[in-house]
């Protein structure tokens, strides 16, 4: 028994001897090249990763730009970009476009300046917003006119709220730093209603719908203009 | 690739940095010659002022500071003629630097221009860091077989990162420079 125990030890001992001498250089070679892989994927994954987060950085820089690119600097509402996006986004377009200007304004910056001008524009822009609901939308389209878009299912809901932001800004006056007398501020607005287009997913229609909508609402507004001011207008 | 690399510098001192590189590319270069000139003497049992066994120690460890202390790696001679150039030649530090510059060509490429300065960077820390592995792996107690395969892909991948690294900057400096 013993001798059959000897001699199989002494096989295996030969298995080993001749296995290791056979596998010795596959695994020098296994070693250096797992060595190779090792620092290259360390380096080229590490650099990859990288590009991710710096990727990722890029796009949220990009995104906070463009959404800064819609809002008015002045009076920090939306501007004319800003406005055009969130309509053309907007599913139903059915409700009431109101341009709203104030009166006199260039009386003001010439007589008070252009600080206060500015200044004016902010609190008018405040108040507006103030007087406005969350869903509505207000943009300033360039010099002392804002446009808002309300999503209101009826005229008298249009009339009603126009009365009430033309209240809004002459119901107080505004104090402006190096004038001496408060300022009465008054605005015209002009009221015309937008009507869903059938086919309201087509650009060109809804364009159209849209450009409509202005003319009619700024032609109320110089009606409101020419009545003396400070009033809203609809047809 | 090379015209879309980015010369403008970030770092606030664009020309110290630049020198640093080079000077870390150049000893590195420097460094891993000596190294393997040294290995010949030691092959050849030309070091006296050390016990053999303490020598084998340094050179499986990859000990290069304990190695800069023997005086016998000052007299070494760096010349083409004086040892053999078969040391030099390293398969899997070629290929190394093959899949490395592949990886870095195909980034630029295709994900973000790396500039001039970065690319070298990126060469001289990878050769190190084969070196670094190297001498991790030797750290543990490995076949005495494997330690020579593996001290030689640390040790040459450095040269051959490097040299690239040189070659590269160079000629990017002469192409700048010839513009």
């Amino acid at each position: 028994m013993s001798r059959w125990m000897v001699l199989l030890s002494g096989v295996l001992c030969s298995f080993t001897s001749y296995a290791d001498s056979v596998w010795r250089p596959i695994a020098t070679h296994a070693t250096m090249l797992a060595m190779v892989l090792f620092i290259n994927l360390v380096f080229l994954g590490g650099l990859y990763v990288l590009s991710i987060i710096k990727g990722k950085r890029h796009r949220a820089i990009l995104e906070s730009q463009a959404q800064e690119a819609q809002i008015d600097f002045l009076t920090q509402v939306l501007n004319r970009r800003g406005f055009e996006r969130r309509i053309a986004d907007k599913r139903q377009l059915q409700g009431y476009i109101l341009i709203v200007d104030i009166d006199d304004f260039k009386r003001i910056n010439d007589e008070y300046g252009h600080n206060s001008g500015d200044l004016i524009l902010q609190y008018v822009a405040t108040r507006l917003k103030e007087t406005l609901r969350e869903e509505d939308m207000i943009a300033r389209f360039g010099g002392e006119e804002f446009v808002i878009y309300a999503a209101l299912k009826n005229k008298q809901s249009a009339e009603e709220l126009s009365r009430r932001l033309v209240t809004s800004i002459s119901a107080n006056s505004y104090q402006v730093p190096g004038v001496d007398e408060p300022l009465n501020v008054t605005i015209s607005v002009g009221v015309a209603s937008v009507l869903d287009s059938p086919n309201v997913s087509d650009v060109t229609s809804r364009k159209g719908v849209l450009s409509s909508a202005f003319k009619i609402a700024d032609s109320n507004l110089y009606k409101a203009k020419r009545l003396g001011k400070n009033q809203s207008v609809m047809n | 690739m090379l015209n879309k690399l980015k010369l403008l510098s970030l770092s606030p001192y664009p020309q110290l940095y630049q020198l640093i590189l080079w000077l870390w590319a150049g000893l590195s270069v420097f460094i891993i010659i000596a190294f393997v000139r040294f290995l010949s003497l030691a092959d050849e049992n030309n070091v006296t002022s050390i016990h053999f066994d303490e020598l084998i120690q340094i050179l499986t460890q990859l000990d290069v500071i304990s190695m800069l202390a023997l005086p016998d790696f000052w007299q070494i001679s760096l010349s083409a003629e004086a040892g053999n150039t078969a040391m030099f030649l390293g398969g899997y530090s070629a290929i190394s630097l093959l899949i490395f510059t592949t990886g870095l060509y195909t980034y630029h490429k295709n994900i973000e221009a790396l500039s001039r300065r970065q690319v070298f960077m990126l060469l001289i820390c990878a050769g190190w860091a084969h070196f670094l592995l190297a001498k991790c792996i030797l750290l543990f107690s490995i076949p005495v077989k494997l330690t020579g395969p593996i001290a030689a892909v640390g040790a040459l991948s450095v040269l051959y990162f490097s040299l690239l690294a040189l070659i590269f900057d160079s000629y990017l400096c002469l192409r700048r420079k010839a513009l």
